[in-house]
């Protein structure tokens, strides 16, 4: 049996590789499954930004414009100060020189047969340079591995009362909620990285300046972020 | 209910908000499982139950002679297919009674055994558990279960001795644990309760440690299936990102998943008696699906062994399907038994750091914290954890959590509250109504 996206199920009524509803099988909630798929990108498509009244992108997340969040709803910055940023920042000498060189590492490296991609995330004590005794590093902590299959996977602290649910969920109380996000590109399966405003930053490959919050960088194996107090990520190709 | 096969051992029910909003990537999900009345298991399973007593110096007098009547009454409720034992520790461990059948020759001699029992010494936990542990072993196959009873600090315990010791413990039995009067600390028994699928409780002084032995043997008694593991299966791409028990008690066991496969990951609950029910909260992270695509996110189901044989029982109730969906009137809704068990976690969590403030001396938090939790275990009708709360508090209006600390606390009203903080009211079985 093939589910209609593609993988071979021993479940007759739900994939058992992705859980998708098989064709045929019987629907128990007729009605939720009604509206017949049609192409979500038309309908995405003539959605307009709420702030700047900007066409939204078919399944972008932010608004082109001023970075509005169409899923949580949070306006991005006032509209000048992102068009400011966003036309310093290549000029900025500091991060020009520094942004190539990840660039094109990852760039060559994801068409060369890289599919999937796994985060490794560990503790690091060396990056605590500020100990303090209320908040010790957990140097125990096991190195935890997540994949990356998903478009999006949220990297931040988990939140019951805002109802914040990250994929990567951390402890480090140096993290933001919603500190950053890693973008899987379905077709090139290449991985990108922003910042999504986070208080302390997310520095890339040891530089010592963060990266620009909301602006997507691409990231490829061995690619190390550090955020919070003593949390690495790594990235690199799962086989 | 009416869908389930009423012949089932076990039946799972889910509940959640069936449709994600437009790239909606997270869950929560409310499990409840629910054992058979009748049917549980084919053939009675063999019980032991051994007590395990504190004998420090601190027991000498009337505890001990209250805990020895207490041991002899639970011993003679037991039926004569049940083995039983009696363990003595101070900061070493001896057998009192050693593991046999409750015959009626067998419990005369085991209330001689106890005669000659008194305190003295001091007080190791691992020394009792060590021994319990090693002695039940020699039954696999039983239904094992301890209980302990302490009345002090554990001071005399070697460094480093406890940890392995409860690590081993863990698995081979599971045990029920009781501190008695007030010179005892919660976090130490609750640490073996939590790690032995069991429960901690306060035993305010010697005169009713009889009747909660006799609560605790009938609970091993009723005990009909021991190791059953909650498995769930969920598709590539999604991550199990929590598992707790919600009620009777709070209990994270995200940390005990043991994977079993890619997409298989089983987290052990435990002995369960007939008719039994226990609620459960999974957070699942899933890759957005398209509009109207229709996924099956998590399939729970319940394992265990019966006769060397893996069964596992599924329900079509059990299972969690989502759809993503751009109707934010359905999308936003949540599911009524999910908002009363966040809602019960934040009175747990109100209580804790409440009582922590008012330990610190900060009463300004302690009063804004203890009264959001009266707030709360109002709102939900938490009769039981209302009365507990008043035991530490004035109340002026509940409604809007206003209290006021008492002045002189009973030190044992205190303990109490913080041993039950994590006990939950269960969400109603009749269906709520949405709005």
């Amino acid at each position: 049996m093939i589910c209609p996206k593609g993988h071979t199920s021993t479940d007759p009524e739900f994939c058992s590789e992705c859980g998708t509803r098989m064709a045929g099988a019987a629907l128990a909630g007729a009605a939720v499954a009604a509206p017949s798929p049609a192409p979500p990108a038309a309908t995405a498509g003539v959605q307009t930004c709420p702030q700047c009244g900007m066409e939204r992108k078919p399944d972008a997340r932010f608004c082109e414009t001023c970075r509005y969040d169409f899923r949580t709803g949070l306006p991005g910055p006032p509209p000048d100060a992102a068009g400011a940023q966003a036309v310093a920042a290549p000029a900025d000498p500091a991060l020009t020189p520094a942004a190539a060189p990840a660039a094109s590492a990852a760039s060559p490296a994801a068409p060369a047969g890289v599919r999937f991609w796994e985060a490794v995330v560990s503790v690091d004590p060396g990056l605590d340079v500020d100990p303090d005794p209320a908040l010790p590093c957990p140097t125990d902590a096991p190195e935890r591995t997540f994949p990356l299959d998903s478009p999006e996977s949220l990297v931040g602290r988990r939140s019951q009362s805002r109802g914040i649910f990250p994929a990567i969920a951390l402890s480090d109380p140096g993290i933001s909620h919603r500190h950053l996000m890693i973008y899987r590109d379905t077709t090139s399966s290449q991985l990108e990285v922003a910042d999504l405003g986070s208080t302390n930053g997310t520095f890339l490959n040891g530089r010592p300046s963060p990266l620009e919050p909301g602006v997507k960088t691409p990231v490829g194996p061995d690619d190390r972020l550090e955020i919070g107090r003593w949390t690495r990520i790594t990235f690199r190709p799962r086989p | 209910m009416a869908s389930s096969d009423p012949t089932a051992p076990f039946h799972l029910e889910s509940y959640y908000t069936p449709t994600l909003p437009e790239g909606g990537d997270h869950l929560t999900v409310v499990t409840s499982i629910e054992a058979a009345q009748a049917g549980l298991v084919a053939a009675p399973q063999q019980r032991v139950l051994l007590f395990i007593i504190d004998k420090s110096g601190s027991m000498s007098g009337n505890p001990i002679e209250a805990v020895k009547q207490a041991v002899i009454q639970g011993v003679n409720a037991l039926d004569e297919q049940s083995i039983f034992g009696v363990i003595a520790f101070d900061e070493t461990a001896s057998i009192v009674v050693p593991p046999r059948p409750a015959t009626p020759g067998d419990k005369t001699n085991a209330s001689s055994a106890l005669h000659w029992l008194h305190g003295s010494g001091g007080t190791a936990f691992s020394t009792g558990l060590d021994l319990a542990r090693g002695l039940l072993v020699n039954y696999p196959d039983a239904i094992r279960r301890a209980i302990f009873l302490t009345d002090g600090n554990n001071e005399t315990e070697r460094p480093g001795a406890f940890e392995p010791v409860l690590n081993a413990c863990v698995g081979v039995f599971e045990c029920d644990c009781w501190g008695l009067g007030t010179k005892w600390t919660v976090g130490e028994v609750q640490e073996v309760a939590r790690r032995l699928n069991g429960k901690a409780s306060l035993i305010p002084g010697p005169g009713e440690v009889a009747a909660a032995f006799r609560a605790a043997v009938e609970k091993a008694a009723s005990k009909a299936v021991a190791n059953v593991r909650l498995r769930l299966w969920s598709p590539q791409g999604t991550q199990l990102t929590l598992l707790k028990q919600m009620n009777p008690t709070i209990e994270d066991l995200s940390a005990s998943g043991v994977r079993i496969s890619p997409q298989v990951v089983e987290y052990p609950i435990g002995s369960w008696a007939p008719g039994e029910s226990r609620d459960y909260q999974i957070d699942v992270a899933v890759p957005p699906g398209g509009l109207g695509e229709e996924m099956l996110a998590v399939r729970p189901s319940v394992v265990y062994q019966q006769a060397g044989q893996e069964q596992e029982i599924r329900s079509p109730a059990g299972r969690v399907v989502i759809t993503w969906t751009t109707d934010e009137a359905l999308s936003s809704r949540i599911n009524p038994r999910v908002a009363h068990y966040t809602g019960q976690e934040e009175l747990a969590q109100a209580i804790q750091a409440g009582l922590e403030a008012r330990e610190r001396g900060d009463d300004e938090s302690a009063t804004r914290l203890l009264g959001k939790a009266v707030r709360l275990a109002t709102e939900s009708d938490n009769d039981d954890m209302t009365a507990r709360l008043k035991r530490v508090v004035d109340v002026e209006d509940a409604a809007s959590g206003t209290v006021r600390l008492k002045r002189s606390v009973d030190k044992a009203a205190t303990m109490d509250l913080e041993l039950e903080s994590t006990t939950t009211k269960r969400a109603t079985r009749r269906p709520v109504a949405n709005p």
